[in-house]
């Protein structure tokens, strides 16, 4: 039984959103990594959120965080001969990450973030409110 | 808890209606609520209750708190969700104190 309603919603909310930030963070850092764990260029992670019910709130939505996915599409392949990774044809290939594209994704999630606090606390405040009738 | 007197304990200066609505009140089930009887919660069963959900809730917020702390979780936001939820049912119980406390002395205050 939750006192401040609606609270598990925005709470899977508020991990999803963080883990967003997570991946952007990550993408953010690895843009220049030419060899990744597996050899081939690093690949930008994305995330999905799916919609799941959620029972003991009487069937409200909360967010589920689906599968984080590498990114496939292919990224720029430069010609820099004098690169360590560089093949045979003096290529190299970077990362599929566009720094300009993560930093909107990152406004995006730490806006929603926001968001969801700003529930939370507004939640506090109803809560609070409501007890002070009797008083 | 309280047992409202029945009628022929109230002495002789009482007139006999307000007894019979005494009566009226006791058979509606109104004392029997107080007492735990059918249907109802007496205020004892209800207030062990709440205190042992604020005590859960204060443990998971401690549990959230732990977390946070040793490195185990990364989610902030989780720990000050549980102490937020904390924190407003405590408040919730020591206002429900303050209500039985307050019609407890109205009904002490009652002229006999």
């Amino acid at each position: 039984m939750n006192v401040l309603s609606g609270i598990n919603i925005t709470a899977s909310a508020l991990n999803a959103e963080k883990l967003r930030m997570d991946l952007v963070s990550q993408n953010i850092a690895n843009a220049h990594t030419t060899r990744g764990i597996d050899g081939k260029a690093y690949q930008r992670k994305t995330v999905t959120f799916e919609a799941e019910m959620d029972r003991a709130n009487g069937g409200a939505t909360a967010v589920h965080v689906g599968r984080i996915e590498n990114d496939s599409t292919p990224g720029e392949m430069v010609y820099n001969p004098s690169h360590p990774h560089a093949d045979g044809r003096g290529m190299v290939q970077m990362p599929n990450v566009d720094v300009s594209h993560e930093m909107v994704d990152l406004i995006t999630s730490s806006r929603a973030y926001e968001a969801n606090l700003a529930v939370v606390r507004n939640a506090r405040q109803m809560a609070t409110q409501a007890l002070s009738i009797g008083r | 808890m309280f047992k409202l007197a029945g009628p022929q304990e109230l002495g002789p200066g009482l007139d006999p209606s307000s007894a019979a609505a005494v009566k009226d009140m006791e058979r509606s089930g109104f004392t029997n609520r107080a007492r735990g009887g059918i249907g109802g919660e007496s205020f004892g069963n209800m207030l062990d209750r709440f205190v042992h959900e604020v005590d859960n809730k204060m443990d998971a917020a401690q549990t959230e708190q732990d977390k946070v702390l040793t490195g185990e979780s990364q989610n902030l936001h989780q720990a000050m969700i549980a102490m937020q939820e904390a924190n407003v049912s405590f408040s919730l119980m020591v206002e429900v104190r303050n209500k039985l406390v307050e019609s407890y002395q109205e009904l002490m205050r009652m002229q006999v």
